[in-house]
C-alpha cells in the first residue's frame, strides 16, 4: 500500500499556503508519501495564476483591498474566503503521477459525489446541455434563483471562467483546480467555494445556490473517506517534516514572497 | 522532420542535431504525445537567447488549461535562438509539433547524453504509461 498522510493546517497566509503546496511537490520522491491537504487561509487572499499580469488585478475593484500571492499553477485568478482549499501531491512512484487527467477528474467526481448525497446534483462541466449546468434548479432542491454571471473564457477570475472537468452546480461553477506537473511528481490543488465573498461578490457558492450550510470542517471531514477509498489507501495525520519546513521557509523568500514573482507583467 | 530523425528524452522533449559552422546546434522541440497530454495550451514561457541550459533541467513552463509543466531541456549548452513567435501561436505546436514547432535552439557543448531514446523507445515509453 502507498503510504499516504493527511495535513490539515489552521489558517495561513497566501505565501506560506502556496509554499507549502510547493515544498510537498519538490520533496515528494524524497518522501515517497502521498499527500493531502485541507487548508484555509488567514484573510481572504487574491491568488493570480502563475501566468497572469499582476496589472490584471485593477480589473478586479473587489478584491483590490486583499493580499496578494501568485500560484505555482495556472489559470485565473481565485478569492480564497469561504472555500476549502486541497491539495494533492503525488510522487513519481504512484501511478496516479501519470494519470494526470483522470485523477483530476476523479477528485471532482469525489466531490460530486459527496454533494450527491444531500441531495445536490452537480456535475463535471462538459457541454452545454448538461443539467447542473444550466442555471435552473433541479426539481426538489430547495435554494435561491440565483443566475451565474456570464461566463467569459478570458475572464481575470477562474470560477466565471469554464473549462472540461470543472464542477457546475445549475450553471455557477463551485470548484476548480489546477495541476502542476514535475518529471514525475504531481501536484493538484483546487478550491472548493462553498460561500459567497464579499471580495468577490459575483460569484456564487454551494450554500449561497442551495440554503445548505456547509463548513470547511464538514467538506474536508466528508471528502475525506472518499479520497481514501479512490486512492485505495488510509491517511493518518502528521505534520509537515524538518526539510519540508524548511523547503517551504526557501521557496516563501524564492517565489511567494518576492516582489519579483508576485508583480510579474 | 519527421520523428523517426529525432531523438527523445524521457520527459517528452525531442532534439534533432545538426552542424552548423563547426558546432553541434540542437534544435528542441516537445512531443506529439506531450501536446496532446498537454491538451489546450493557452501560455508558454521561453528563455532568452544566452541563456546557458543543463541537461534535465527545466529552461521553460507551458500552461494548458488545466496544468502548468515545466520544459526540460535534452543537452546541455547554450540557448542560440529562440522561436519567439510560438508562444503567440501555440495552435502550431499541434498542427507541427516537430517542425515548425520548434522551441529553443542549443549550441551543444559536451557529449550528447544517454539517456536520450530513439523514436521507437519513446513510443514504447508512451505505451507502457497507459
Amino acid at each position: 500500500m502507498q503510504r499516504a498522510r493527511l495535513i490539515i493546517d489552521p489558517p495561513s497566509t497566501g505565501s506560506w499556503n502556496m509554499a507549502v503546496d510547493q515544498a510537498i511537490l519538490e520533496t515528494a520522491d524524497l518522501t515517497g508519501l502521498v499527500t493531502l491537504r485541507f487548508y484555509q487561509w488567514s484573510q481572504p487572499t487574491l491568488s493570480l495564476g502563475y501566468f497572469q499580469k499582476h496589472a490584471d488585478r485593477d480589473l478586479h475593484p473587489s478584491s483590490l483591498s486583499c493580499p496578494l500571492v501568485r500560484r505555482r499553477t495556472g489559470g485565473g485568478a481565485i478569492v480564497h474566503d469561504r472555500e476549502l482549499t486541497y491539495s494533492l501531491c503525488v510522487p513519481s512512484s504512484n501511478r496516479w503521477s501519470s494519470q494526470n487527467e483522470e485523477l483530476y477528474d476523479a477528485i471532482h467526481k469525489i466531490i460530486i459525489g459527496v454533494l450527491e448525497e444531500d441531495g445536490l446534483t452537480t456535475a463535471l462541466y462538459r457541454d452545454s446541455t448538461a443539467t447542473a449546468n444550466l442555471a435552473k434548479h433541479p426539481p426538489g432542491l430547495h435554494g435561491n434563483e440565483i443566475s451565474p454571471s456570464p461566463v467569459d473564457p478570458k475572464a481575470f477570475l477562474c470560477f466565471r471562467r469554464r473549462s472540461q472537468g470543472d464542477v457546475v452546480f445549475n450553471g455557477h461553477k463551485i470548484v476548480g483546480s489546477a495541476q502542476r506537473r514535475l518529471k514525475n511528481s504531481l501536484l493538484q490543488h483546487g478550491s472548493v467555494l462553498y460561500g459567497k465573498s464579499s471580495f468577490a461578490p459575483e460569484l456564487c457558492g454551494i450554500n449561497d445556490i442551495s440554503g445548505s450550510k456547509y463548513t470547511f470542517a464538514e467538506l474536508a471531514s466528508r471528502l475525506l473517506p472518499s479520497i481514501e477509498d479512490y486512492l485505495g489507501t488510509s491517511m493518518d495525520r502528521q505534520n509537515l517534516t524538518e526539510p519540508e519546513n524548511i523547503a517551504v521557509k526557501r521557496v516563501q523568500i524564492s517565489h511567494f514572497r518576492n516582489p519579483k514573482w508576485l508583480n510579474r507583467s | 522532420m519527421t520523428p523517426e530523425e529525432l531523438i527523445f528524452a524521457e520527459t517528452h522533449e525531442w532534439a534533432h542535431i545538426a552542424e552548423q559552422d563547426g558546432e553541434k546546434i540542437a534544435t528542441i522541440g516537445i512531443s506529439a504525445n506531450a501536446v496532446e497530454a498537454l491538451t489546450d495550451l493557452v501560455y508558454m514561457d521561453l528563455p532568452a537567447a544566452g541563456t546557458a541550459v543543463t541537461a534535465g533541467n527545466s529552461f521553460g513552463e507551458v500552461e494548458s488549461v488545466k496544468a502548468t509543466s515545466e520544459l526540460y531541456s535534452p543537452m546541455n549548452g547554450e540557448i542560440v535562438e529562440v522561436n519567439t513567435s510560438l508562444p503567440d501561436n501555440l495552435e502550431i505546436l499541434n498542427s507541427d509539433p516537430y517542425g515548425e514547432g520548434w522551441i529553443i535552439k542549443v549550441k551543444v557543448s559536451g557529449d550528447t547524453p544517454e539517456n536520450l531514446m530513439d523514436y521507437a523507445a519513446y513510443q514504447k515509453q508512451c505505451d507502457e504509461a497507459h
